[in-house]
């Protein structure tokens, strides 16, 4: 009984949250100057065509009516369909969420790899260079996101002209290999903001581990160099450091939204800054519902790792910020 | 005081110093096409029109019946116009844009709207976030598990998303959008905020305090908001630093920055001119990053190791 109050309890205050947000999100859409019915025939709406629109989309009802039947389609399953676009609005994520995945994927891959590699190159330094280097980590990671990604363009495409720099395929189509060529550019620019980050994190959780008595044994026991960093150093401070998954979450969609517009990327970003400029409701009530949830599961995911990888800290979680 | 306070008062001294020594606004040239893209460090031709208006090219001559202009595409000729004075020739440090405007007196309007922008919303993102984190420190029960809640869920939305719908609907004005990050950056402060009165809530002089009959007005400002100067110093240049760089951002996807000159709007033109016009990008993505490091350096060392204690 108590085990199902707690589960109930657990899944409450998540569900209130995304209640909360999206209650807060269609406050805010709904204050944004002009609606979805000035946009669909624009430009040079005829007043009476522009008012038919409304009626049609049901934009003239007192708002708090408005609130209520979008929540009830909701919970039927119907997302509602984009005024924008004029489809459903499912359709529309689907055909973006594999493009936004594969980006989300492909940087993650990027952030952890790079960022673990680079940790434990450094963790190997004398104290003075590997102060300096996580400064330089500090500095390279204050570089605004979108900026990093122009240079990345500037440098690789234009320059050297390795990688196309927008799209997610060539003018008349392409096979998978063109579109791991066009994925390149930006996972590098979303993702090394990232491992700097990652890097700087688990350095930090690695110094820790280092002094710790246990290192102090296995080095008097004779493990040293790389098996000493993997076995004994490494794998203590992965509980700590995975607690930190669920903060490179929101850190990635927000990032995600800047990159996939410097690239023209099909993906949910892009689509997520057309819908909010062009006053799709539907579509932005949808997306923000669904970058949440992608948030609150990641916080999830990150707790949930933190204990599995560490079975000291049972309330990791909790220890971290968040 | 330390080198970041020198780096940073050297910035906003040329924030707000610059622009009235370039001018209060570079002009766009009346004949853009000769001035167009000047390399840093290129000599270029000034001339100041009677009748208001302003030519830049690599040369200009004086003629009987108006300004004969070199460009890249050869010499070409402005008749009707007189200058008010002889054609000076300047040197230009960082080059121009493609209408002719010197880069340097655009980059020192840019970094007046950062700074502004990043201290209107530093002071909201403090206000709201203290008072928010003292009622929620104060709270007990269904009340605090409200404003959980809703800090939860707001820090639970991406903020480039909140931001998004706010500078919309602010009206991407450059006091909206100052207004706009205020409003989105406020919940982590709320939450150092909050821990701390938590912390101090327990202590015996506020124990003390509320036995002698202090209400939550008074307790708030009497005896708590003094005690959290310490944590609100620490947390204000985060805000300021992340506020820079959410100003820029949202100028370079143009939800903001109407008119205005911006730094990331800047980076945003100069992405047409790639890779030739390498100056357009560089520079103001270098004094973006300067800038949020410097701000981001006001944070005392002392201060961060508590700020690491607490996290």
């Amino acid at each position: 009984m108590r085990t199902i109050a707690g589960a109930a309890r657990r899944l409450l205050a998540p569900g209130l949250t995304l209640l909360w947000v999206f209650a807060l999100c269609f406050a805010l859409l709904h204050a944004m100057p002009g609606d979805p019915a000035d946009r669909i025939d624009a430009p040079g709406v005829p007043p009476d065509q522009a008012e038919r629109n409304r009626r049609a989309l049901g934009l003239d009802e007192p708002i708090p009516l408005q609130f209520v039947r979008t929540v009830a389609s909701y919970a039927r399953g119907d997302l509602g369909v984009s005024s924008a676009r004029r489809r459903p609005v499912a359709t529309v994520l689907a055909e973006a969420l594999p493009f936004t995945a594969g980006l989300g994927a492909a940087a993650l891959a990027l952030a952890y790899g790079a960022g673990i590699g680079l940790a434990m190159v450094l963790v190997r330094l004398t104290p003075r260079p590997r102060r300096t280097a996580d400064r330089a980590m500090l500095v390279a990671s204050a570089v605004p996101r979108f900026w990093l990604a122009v240079m990345i363009v500037l440098l690789l495409h234009g320059v050297m002209g390795w990688f196309p720099a927008s799209h997610a395929f060539s003018p008349g189509g392409g096979g998978p290999a063109d579109l791991l060529r066009h994925l390149a550019l930006p996972a590098i620019s979303l993702g090394l903001p990232a491992a700097f980050v990652v890097a700087r994190y688990w350095l930090a959780a690695m110094e820790r581990e280092l002094v710790s008595p246990h290192v102090r044994a296995a080095r008097a026991a004779g493990a040293s160099g790389g098996r000493l960093i993997v076995r004994h150093v490494l794998r203590p401070s992965a509980g700590t450091a995975a607690a930190l998954f669920g903060l490179d979450v929101p850190v990635l969609v927000s990032g995600a939204v800047v990159i996939e517009v410097v690239f023209a990327w099909p993906g949910l970003g892009r689509l997520t800054v057309e819908a909010v400029l062009g006053a799709d409701y539907p579509l932005a009530l949808a997306l923000a519902l669904l970058a949440a949830s992608a948030v609150l599961a990641g916080r999830g995911i990150g707790q949930g790792l933190a204990r599995a990888l560490d079975p000291r800290r049972a309330d990791a979680g909790e220890a971290v910020r968040e | 005081m330390s080198r970041s306070w020198l780096c940073f008062g050297a910035l906003a001294s040329l924030a707000i110093l610059g622009p009235l020594l370039t001018g209060s606004a570079d002009p766009p040239s009346l004949a853009p096409g000769a001035a167009q893209l000047l390399p840093p460090g290129a000599r270029a031709d000034e001339a100041v029109l009677e009748g208001g208006g302003f030519v830049r090219a690599r040369e200009i001559i004086a003629t009987e019946g108006g300004l004969r202009l070199r460009s890249a595409q050869g010499w070409r000729e402005i008749r009707g116009v007189r200058a008010t004075s002889p054609v000076r020739s300047a040197r230009l440090w960082l080059g121009t844009d493609h209408q002719g405007r010197s880069l340097i007196a655009r980059l020192l309007h840019g970094a007046r709207t950062s700074l502004f922008v990043a201290s209107v919303a530093t002071v909201v993102a403090v206000a709201l976030g203290t008072g928010f984190g003292l009622a929620a420190a104060w709270a007990r029960g269904a009340l605090a598990a409200g404003l959980r809640i809703a800090v939860d869920g707001l820090l639970g939305l991406p903020r480039l998303l909140l931001l998004l719908m706010l500078g919309v609907t602010l009206r991407g004005s450059t006091s909206g959008v100052a207004l706009a990050i205020g409003l989105a950056s406020w919940m982590e402060v709320s939450r150092l905020v909050e821990a701390e009165a938590r912390g101090l809530r327990r202590r015996p002089f506020v124990s003390a305090a509320v036995a002698a009959g202090g209400g939550p007005v008074r307790m708030a400002w009497l005896h708590l908001a003094p005690n959290l100067t310490p944590i609100v110093s620490v947390a204000a240049p985060l805000v300021a630093t992340e506020a820079v760089l959410l100003e820029s951002t949202l100028s370079f996807l143009g939800v903001a920055g109407g008119g205005a000159d911006s730094w990331g709007r800047m980076v945003a033109d100069g992405q047409r001119f790639l890779p030739s016009g390498w100056w357009l990008i560089c520079f103001p993505g270098l004094l973006l990053s300067l800038t949020a490091l410097a701000v981001q350096d006001l944070v005392r060392p002392r201060q961060r190791a508590r700020l690491a204690r607490l996290d």
